[in-house]
């Protein structure tokens, strides 16, 4: 058992911080203070997954409000020496609450955005040659670009996501989504070319 | 799907790219998330009030192992009076069965021929008393040392011509060992005995063939 505190205070002088390891030890004997540090120290990167997939900061509270609950109530699961890290680890739980999340939308269809209007397909052909500069250009992209995405199966755009924004290899999203690399790469194609059809039907 | 050239498929990446990132969230918006105000205080509660949480779940109260215990205290006394009720019902006589077992023809020795004294011939008894009804309740206690009957070998009675499809039943007798001596039988080792006991094997016309004490 980790005493958080007596680490602290014992290595006041070399101020060593615990590692991610010791804080999870002293989290499973009831330390509260050790997962309040491990929140303090990965929050922003489960944040900035979360914010990959919502654009909404109140669907990436939630993310992180669920990403973290499932860390905490699986923490005895997290293996040190056959995992890369618990920031590689956490960052799997909070990519799978992110699916999670988006099947469900899927599932309620008010939150589809499926719809087009004439103007958002004026702004696709506009946006395909242009960079949005203003602020108010990076919103309407953005609602267009969701719009958009909301074509693909939450696991395609889980997978292109990390695979774009996140830089996760193949193997890690196979793994992940329990595919074979060679799957990973050929539903990463037809994602693709879903996309294109998409703005090819409203161009 | 139509498959799409090298140059199609790279420039498809690269418009999807510019998709994915024009979708992301803010940087802004990302930190403001990151530091929302009771974030943390929201991730406790949904931990304690998970079922599956259990290094956040307080100390059991004493009521609750008070209530527990009280429960394996009920199932204890009940099951002590199923017991008890048990035992207190009537006992059922076990209803006595007499039963005759077929035994294999007798080898009787001739006159001149000596008795066997191959005691591993399988020699019939006669199961008089056998319980076959099911007791209800205890069991009548059985002795702790089975008694073994030591018999002596059959003495031929009358002469028999050896038919070889005779059977038999065996009977058990006891008579005086004083009638046994009048008769010209042996007496066996425990002449003193008031009564001695014998098996008496019966033909199937019903004579008497030959005789064996038991001891």
């Amino acid at each position: 058992m980790v005493n958080l505190s007596r680490v602290m205070v014992e290595d006041e002088d070399t101020m060593t911080a615990p590692t991610d390891e010791e804080l999870i030890i002293a989290t499973m004997a009831g330390e509260e203070s050790a997962f309040a540090e491990l929140f303090q120290r990965h929050k922003r990167m489960a944040a900035r997954i979360a914010g990959r997939f919502f654009p909404r900061q109140e669907q990436i509270e939630d993310i992180l409000q669920a990403a973290f609950c499932r860390a905490y109530l699986a923490l005895n699961q997290f293996q040190g020496k056959q995992e890369k890290s618990f920031a590689a680890w956490l960052s799997r739980i909070t990519a799978n609450a992110c699916l999670d999340e988006l099947r469900r939308l899927q599932r309620r269809q008010e939150d589809l955005f499926t719809d087009m209007s004439e103007t958002d397909a004026a702004q696709i052909e506009t946006r395909r040659s242009t960079v949005a500069t203003t602020a108010e250009q990076r919103v309407i992209s953005r609602d267009l670009a969701h719009k958009l995405l909301a074509h693909l199966k939450p696991e395609d755009r889980l997978m292109l996501t990390l695979l774009y924004e996140e830089g996760w290899s193949s193997e890690e999203i196979g793994k992940l989504l329990g595919w074979s690399v060679a799957n990973v790469k050929v539903r990463a194609y037809n994602a693709r070319v879903k996309l294109q059809r998409v703005m090819e039907q409203w161009q | 799907m139509n498959k799409l050239s090298p140059e199609q498929d790279r420039a498809n990446e690269a418009l999807c790219r510019r998709i994915f990132a024009a979708a992301s969230a803010s940087e802004e918006r990302m930190d403001a998330a990151a530091e929302a105000p009771f974030l943390y205080q929201r991730i406790r509660n949904e931990i304690a009030q998970n079922p599956k949480c259990t290094t956040a779940t307080p100390a059991r109260s004493f009521f609750a192992d008070w209530f527990a215990w009280r429960w394996a205290g009920g199932a204890l006394a009940a099951l002590l009076l199923a017991i008890g009720l048990w035992q207190l019902l009537p006992q059922r006589a076990a209803t006595p069965v007499a039963r005759f077992e077929s035994v294999p023809k007798p080898t009787l020795p001739t006159p001149e021929a000596e008795p066997s004294n191959d005691k591993s011939v399988a020699t019939p008894t006669l199961h008089a008393l056998q319980k076959t009804a099911p007791v209800r309740g205890r069991r009548p206690a059985q002795p702790r040392q089975r008694q073994v009957e030591v018999t002596s070998d059959f003495i031929p009675l009358i002469y028999v011509a050896d038919s070889g499809s005779v059977g038999g039943h065996l009977i058990r007798i006891e008579v005086t060992p004083s009638t046994l001596a009048s008769l010209g039988f042996p007496l066996p080792s425990a002449s003193d005995k008031k009564w001695v006991k014998a098996d008496v094997m019966l033909g199937d016309d019903g004579l008497a063939r030959a005789i064996r004490f038991v001891e």
